[in-house]
């Protein structure tokens, strides 16, 4: 994600909250030089730090999620919540930021006089930001919890990647908050919609499965049948293999593009409908091998067991490659109710795919 | 004796810094015997306030709008805790008492931001893991930014 400025968003703002935060603005500034002036430099130089925006700003936020929310005809509090939450984290690192600010303002005044020394001190605090925000960034422990969820036994580790993941939520929900709400086709939205209104129905419904739950169980099936279709030596073994694969991998690629690749393609972001594209191809190169295999007569010859491990390497790449970026992407950009929704809407769309 | 800067000079004393006006003081204090000596403390005005105020509430205002019109959204969060209030501060103490009032006041700032960034944490965890309502969780944090940032100044100031 490259940072940059969108200067349309000015537009979606309204007057009345430019004058909240200037009057909570010039409030703070005002009863800050008080308390100096009451206690002196020691005690007022602590409250140059005080959130005292912060509490106005993330109510706000929570309580614009919120709207949005209600009027995509979801009730959701936590996502106003956890939205709140990824705007405290950025804090964080400004407030780092800040303490870089303060030991520069503190050394510099009285070298450089004061003008000089703030506007230093400022230069510092932005940069120290945007350095903590890139390492932040860039460091694993930010990774998606795809990628290290191996590492899941132990109890505060689940803990520590429930975490993650809820801010990984409140990330994409911040990254689109505007009126392009999640960024996906009407139709989903409407089955999501259906979804939340859905009862609960048990774990084994349609209904409550993740859609990744129900990707993850048809990738080990394709991938066990591949398997035994590499090793096994029989033409006749074979044959049936090949028969099993295509009527296991045509429903469910074709399903998924429909489904989860469109989705993913529709999110406002070039690399994540990259992913999506690029799962597109893969697909593409998957099904011209199997076209291949069903080809080839003798299902014993050199020829069938090359195409085989071919299909094989192919679809276990892609599976691989898949399961962190698309999965991610996934994760991110959709929540809960949305992901029900695509996994009913997958296995509509798997009915509907017919194989010749 | 309480004297005021506007007794001694003109309009412009308004934003003057205070190291201008003392020497008209000065001059003026001669023209008056009988207060000549008595220690001078400038009399903070109304107008005085009403900069700060405006100052404050502009800086706040402009690193807000930065917040909103950077992407990703994740980065505008780096803002909300962006120095406005302790910018505005500063020049106004810097210029209206002393630069070296500054500096001290930045010397507590200190503590102060390692207090902000531990109410952070707090509301980080209170929003996304606790799932609390998000005017609750920073105003009850609030408690955690004044003992921590009490405590740390007396770690660092004594």
């Amino acid at each position: 994600l490259r940072v940059h400025i969108q200067f349309q968003k000015l537009n979606e703002l309204q007057w009345h909250e430019l004058a909240a935060r200037f009057t909570l603005g010039g409030a703070a500034t005002v009863v800050t030089s008080l308390i100096g002036h009451g206690f002196g430099p020691k005690i007022g130089g602590l409250f140059l730090a005080f959130p005292a925006i912060f509490p106005l700003s993330a109510t706000l936020l929570e309580k614009h999620q919120r709207e949005e929310k209600h009027r995509a005809g979801i009730a959701s509090t936590s996502r106003g919540r956890l939205a709140a939450a990824l705007d405290a984290r950025g804090a964080m690192m400004g407030s780092l930021a800040g303490l870089a600010f303060a030991v520069m303002a503190w050394q510099l005044i009285p070298i450089t006089g004061l003008y000089p020394a703030l506007t230093g001190a400022l230069l510092v605090w932005i940069f120290v930001a945007i350095g903590l925000w890139y390492v932040r960034k860039l460091h694993p422990w930010s990774r998606p919890a795809a990628r290290t969820a191996s590492s899941a036994d132990t109890n505060s580790s689940r803990r520590r990647l429930e975490r993650s993941r809820a801010v990984r939520i409140l990330r994409a929900v911040h990254h689109h908050h505007g009126r392009r709400l999640m960024g996906i086709s009407s139709s989903l939205k409407q089955m999501t919609k259906a979804a939340t209104r859905m009862p609960k129905t048990g774990k084994e419904a349609s209904g409550s499965t993740d859609i990744l739950e129900t990707l993850k169980q048809e990738h080990d099936e394709v991938k066990d049948l591949l398997s035994r279709l590499v090793k096994s030596d029989t033409a006749a073994e074979r044959k049936s293999l090949v028969k099993q694969i295509k009527k296991a991998l045509v429903p469910h690629t074709k399903a998924e593009e429909k489904v989860v690749y469109d989705a993913v393609i529709t999110v406002k972001d070039k690399q994540v409908q990259q992913d999506g594209y690029e799962g597109y191809l893969e697909h593409e190169w998957a099904s011209k091998t199997l076209q291949r295999l069903e080809g080839i007569s003798n299902a014993n010859s050199p020829e069938h067991h090359a195409a085989a491990k071919v299909l094989k390497e192919l679809v276990e790449h892609h599976i691989q490659e898949e399961e962190s970026s698309v999965w991610t992407d996934v994760r991110e950009r959709f929540d809960d109710a949305q992901r029900l929704a695509m996994n009913r809407a997958f296995l509509a769309a798997k009915q509907r795919v017919k194989i010749h | 004796v309480r004297v005021h800067a506007r007794d001694f000079c003109s309009w412009p004393w308004l934003i003057l810094p205070k190291t201008a006006i003392e020497p008209r003081i000065r001059e003026g204090l001669q023209q008056q015997p009988e207060i000549a000596g008595a220690v001078v403390a400038l009399h903070f005005d109304m107008i005085e306030w009403l900069l700060r105020f405006l100052i404050g509430g502009g800086l706040v205002t402009v690193f807000s709008l930065f917040g909103d019109v950077l992407r990703p959204k994740g980065f505008a969060g780096l803002f909300a805790a962006a120095p406005s209030v302790a910018l505005a501060s500063l020049v106004l103490t810097g210029t209206y008492e002393s630069p070296a009032v500054a500096s001290a006041s930045a010397h507590s700032m200190i503590a102060g931001a390692i207090a902000l960034f531990l109410y952070c944490g707090l509301c980080v965890h209170l929003l996304a893991i606790r799932r609390i309502s998000s005017g609750v969780a920073a105003t009850a944090s609030i408690s955690l930014w004044l003992v921590v940032a009490l405590g740390s100044s007396v770690l660092i100031r004594g």
